[in-house]
């Protein structure tokens, strides 16, 4: 799977779980904003995070997290190593 | 088998709130319990057990889980908090006189919030579904992460 299929599977879910128009998932923008996440979103972000791509998350991982680049750079980081 | 009579021992909750008889069965990732439902309980409606009700045996359930898992493992058992319920399905509500069976499975657990599916039914009828977070804050909390089989 290359970066833009990941970046498609990524957009993808983040549609189907926080029901977000897909035109609003843009790289530069605010990924708590736009899925206007609060704490319990964020459980539900890493439950859709560790089942498709089988790493786990940990709590700090989200501390340079901002931005939906940020968020796929991140997921790129992992399931690259 | 937990008989009734130990069940607070397990749970936070008293009478009248107690909502489960006993864990009929229980394992590292999840527990069944049973519940007779009474005329009397205050969760009763029109001679059946209200929406509220099948949502508070679901939550003794998990908590009957972890308080089991913490005492046979010699560790003070904690309380749990309801953090969300997601995707609750409602099939019917159950008459007075029935038996609830209730069985919970630990999926996963994410930081401080363990995630449990559930199913409650009647005989082989199923009345409700969900999946709970439920915060578990401490030693209890460590118990259900060691417990937690990861998909």
């Amino acid at each position: 799977m290359d970066r833009q299929e990941i970046i498609e599977k990524i957009n993808g879910f983040l549609v189907e779980e926080f029901e977000i128009d897909a035109s609003k998932i843009i790289p530069d923008a605010n990924l708590k904003d736009t899925l206007e996440l609060d704490s319990l979103d964020y459980i539900d972000l890493v439950v859709v995070i560790e089942s498709n791509f089988a790493f786990k998350v940990k709590p700090e991982d989200f501390s340079g997290i901002v931005t939906f680049q940020n968020f796929y750079d991140y997921i790129f980081s992992k399931i690259e190593k | 088998m937990v008989v009734k009579d130990e069940i607070t021992k397990y749970i936070p909750q008293r009478a009248p709130l107690v909502m489960i008889d006993a864990i009929v069965a229980t394992g590292e990732v999840g527990s069944t319990t049973s519940f007779l439902i009474k005329a009397d309980n205050i969760f009763c409606e029109n001679g059946c057990l209200n929406e509220s009700g099948l949502i508070e045996n679901i939550a003794q359930t998990a908590a009957a889980h972890a308080g089991y898992q913490s005492c046979i493992k010699n560790l003070p058992v904690s309380i749990g908090y309801i953090a969300a319920i997601k995707n609750l399905r409602v099939y019917g509500l159950p008459q007075v006189g029935s038996t609830l069976n209730t069985s919970m499975e630990v999926t996963n657990q994410v930081f401080n919030v363990t995630i449990v599916r559930t199913e409650t039914r009647v005989g082989n009828q199923l009345i409700c579904e969900c999946e709970m977070r439920v915060f578990i804050p401490d030693t209890a909390e460590k118990t259900m992460r060691n417990n937690t089989k990861f998909h």
